[in-house]
């Protein structure tokens, strides 16, 4: 019997693989010997919840490839799921008060945690009881006069060069020069505090957008757009992030955007020609030169398009992902001619990342288990979002459509692979906001779902509630409680 | 040429005039590092606003125009933001280092913060190992404090010979006897004659103004805060029962 006549099994990836990582992940809590920290519920739980979520990623990956595979040998056979997005849906026009609202609740949120009231630094502080070596400032620089996180002070030196006021000089942050670029635009009239926040501001309001653009693209009709565009104007990640003169903010909108360019692009049509492929290509490398977001990029590009693939396909995802390296490899050439040096750990995130889990791989199961408890998937991914919004998300999981369920699905899964793969050095929350899209999309189609059965003024009084309880949760530093902060900085590690 | 090809090329030569715009007249390592985002990013992104129509590529390109002649045209300097971290040798028993710290002793709020405190401690930043040899001495006003020692070392620091602080505990009658408490680190008559490092940061909140820190070498007094906005890292903290400051002054 050939490969082309055999029938395909009839099965539901996403639910087959979280039934087998349950199964997996309770063994596996047998593997390591009498320790103490197996010793409780709550040490117990942790494990288990990052045992399983690495292990659910894995088997969903594992799934969706075989099923690739199956696509290619058996071309005419209907994949599962269906080529995702074959059909453009019509969008209906963004409205520009919506737009207006958006940008006013992204800066209002940006000017109350600006300066000192910054996540980001607030966190370093020594009364945050974290770091023992701050000073009452915290890990700071002034920028303007302004408190602003102290690693703002080592772009100052790519800030310079773009300006033409001084040579090149190496630093830690050499490989998101892009977002330093960005920057040095907007430099001159408002001077280096504001033009960091006002690149941040742009980018989270960007993001806003584009999360709204996604939602009336695959959860049509519904509420779902309007409230998870407002939850990115007043998420965690970006009132941390959004006055720290960092990178992340404005990556953060680039994987949004990317995710709305592949859409534009219509990719997953059949029989396209390879040229959008090579400008999803080169919007993952551009993103891959503010920050490492060509990883979640890409990831999330391999991992859609698995889906129905065809060789025409699969030719396009290898050129998207040439392209996109090419781009961020031409840079480190381009800016070592420069006299730039990619030296110090921030530039070698992938490679210290790689590393780690070699090691790790190499000592054995228990040693994998033991760096899941110490690097608790668990702990990050609770920490970037909090309870409530994982249970609204499951929700809207369990209720979205097919393809919005494999879209997010491989949005969810772009985002905690980078997270998962530096946690052998850095437990960094703040990677894991790469999944904010789908988070927030979800968690608004699971609050649509709660609603749904009600009559409309009561649905509208529970999704007004709820949205503003998320909101008032991400706000609440602004009552001198941190928690969140201290949670998004350093992660929740094995608490709970 | 017809006017669908010149709404398509126009938003193209206008990213060629600025890039003529970002390149002209500049360093070739300025120029080289604006070319390669200018092509990569901005180039980008007028192509990306091509999807959403001709009118949506002509804003975005018409506004990187607008951004790269801003950036030319405005002459404004950036600041060079103070120092986070200095420090200054403090060689032998004739220099001083002197910081001022005001204490809410006489606020409603000191005797309320004292029903949460456990303690208070002065942090005092150095470069490290410190022996009784070195002699590095910490008074408060007139009285003695602590002779700073690697025993109160505070915190981890990457190397023995790395800048850290030094935690000493003080009363809270003694802070209330020295509400202008002026702080002085010298080295004791007799003491190692290495120099040791006393750390200095910026100065953001001073509780007794820009000018709180002072340095004496022996003839003249100077100011940190005159000179670089900064000042030594000598800090007042209230801290709880587990060890955690709550409220700090410099």
């Amino acid at each position: 019997m050939g490969v082309a006549s055999r029938p395909l099994p009839s099965y539901r990836p996403a639910p087959t693989a979280a039934a087998l990582a349950c199964g997996l992940a309770n063994s596996a809590l047998l593997l390591p010997p009498a320790v103490e920290w197996l010793g409780s519920w709550r040490g117990l739980l942790d494990l288990f919840a990052s045992l399983w979520t690495v292990l659910f990623v894995a088997f969903l990956v594992l799934f969706w490839t075989g099923d690739a595979v199956r696509s290619l040998l058996q071309p005419t056979a209907p994949s599962s799921p269906s080529t995702p997005m074959a059909r453009p849906r019509r969008s209906p026009g963004l409205t520009p008060r919506w737009a207006l609202v958006l940008l006013v609740v992204c800066g209002v949120e940006l000017l109350t945690h600006a300066g000192e009231r910054n996540g980001f630094l607030a966190s370093s502080r020594p009364t945050s009881g974290v770091e023992t070596w701050t000073t009452a400032d915290g890990y700071a620089v002034l920028l303007d006069g302004i408190p602003a996180q102290g690693d703002g002070l080592f772009l100052l030196p790519m800030l310079n060069l773009f300006l033409d006021d001084g040579p090149p000089a190496p630093s830690e942050f050499d490989r998101r020069a892009g977002h330093v670029y960005l920057v040095s635009l907007l430099a001159r009239p408002l001077g280096t505090y504001w033009s960091f926040a006002a690149v941040n501001l742009l980018a989270w309001w960007g993001a806003a957008l584009a999360v709204w653009w996604l939602g009336q693209r695959r959860w049509p009709g519904s509420a779902v757009p309007w409230i998870a565009s407002l939850l990115v104007a007043t998420g965690q990640g970006f009132l941390f992030m959004g006055a720290a003169p960092q990178a992340h903010v404005a990556a953060y909108a680039a994987f949004a955007f990317f995710l709305v360019l592949c859409d534009a692009l219509r990719l997953w049509t059949r029989d396209i020609s390879l040229r959008p492929w090579l400008s999803a290509g080169w919007a993952a490398g551009a993103a891959g030169l503010i920050y490492l977001v060509n990883l979640p990029c890409l990831l999330f590009l391999w991992l859609y398009s698995l889906a129905g693939l065809t060789p025409r396909r699969l030719i396009g995802l290898i050129l998207s992902t040439l392209t996109a390296f090419a781009l961020v490899s031409l840079w480190v050439l381009y800016g070592r001619a420069l006299g730039l040096g990619f030296s110090g750990g921030n530039n070698d995130l992938a490679g210290q990342a790689i590393a780690g889990w070699l090691r790790v791989l190499h000592a054995g199961p228990y040693e994998i288990i033991g760096q899941l408890r110490a690097g608790s998937v668990r702990g990050i991914s609770v920490a970037a979002f909090y309870y409530p919004l994982w249970v609204l998300a499951v929700l809207g999981l369990v209720v979205s459509g097919r393809d919005a369920r494999r879209w997010a699905l491989a949005v969810l899964v772009a985002g905690i692979l980078p997270a998962i793969a530096f946690s052998t050095r850095f437990h960094l929350p703040r990677l894991a906001y790469f999944m904010y899209p789908a988070v927030y999309l979800l968690a608004a189609a699971g609050m649509q779902a709660l609603a749904r059965p009600l009559p409309r003024p009561a649905a509208v009084t529970l999704l007004a509630t709820l949205t503003l309880g998320l909101i008032a949760l991400s706000n609440l530093d602004l009552l001198g409680i941190q928690q969140l902060n201290l949670w998004f900085h350093y992660s929740q590690g094995n608490t709970w | 040429m017809t006017a669908t090809s010149r709404r398509r090329l126009l938003p193209w030569a206008l990213f060629l005039v600025a890039l003529a715009v970002t390149l002209a007249g500049v360093t070739p390592a300025a120029g080289a590092a604006r070319l390669f985002f200018f092509v990569t990013l901005l180039g980008g992104i007028v192509a990306a606003a091509g999807l959403l129509g001709p009118r949506a590529q002509l804003a975005a390109a018409l506004l990187l125009l607008s951004l790269v002649a801003t950036q030319r045209l405005v002459e404004r300097p950036l600041a060079v933001p103070p120092s986070s971290q200095w420090t200054t040798p403090l060689a032998g028993p004739g220099q001083v280092v002197r910081h001022t710290v005001r204490l809410p002793t006489g606020d409603p709020t000191w005797p309320r913060l004292w029903t949460r405190a456990a303690g208070a401690a002065v942090f005092v930043c150095a470069r490290g190992p410190l022996t009784p040899e070195d002699g590095l001495l910490l008074h408060l006003g007139d009285e003695p404090v602590a002779r700073l020692t690697q025993e109160q070392a505070f915190g981890t620091r990457p190397q023995p010979t790395s800048i850290g602080f030094y935690r000493i505990p003080v009363s809270r009658t003694l802070l209330e006897r020295h509400p202008e408490a002026v702080f002085t680190l010298r080295r004791a008559p007799g003491s190692s004659p290495r120099p040791i490092d006393i750390c200095g940061t910026f100065s953001y909140r001073p509780t007794a103004g820009p000018n709180s820190s002072a340095f004496f070498d022996g003839a003249t007094w100077t100011s940190p805060g005159a000179e670089m906005g900064g000042r030594f890292l000598i800090e007042v903290r209230l801290e709880d029962a587990a060890g955690r400051p709550f409220s700090i002054w410099y």
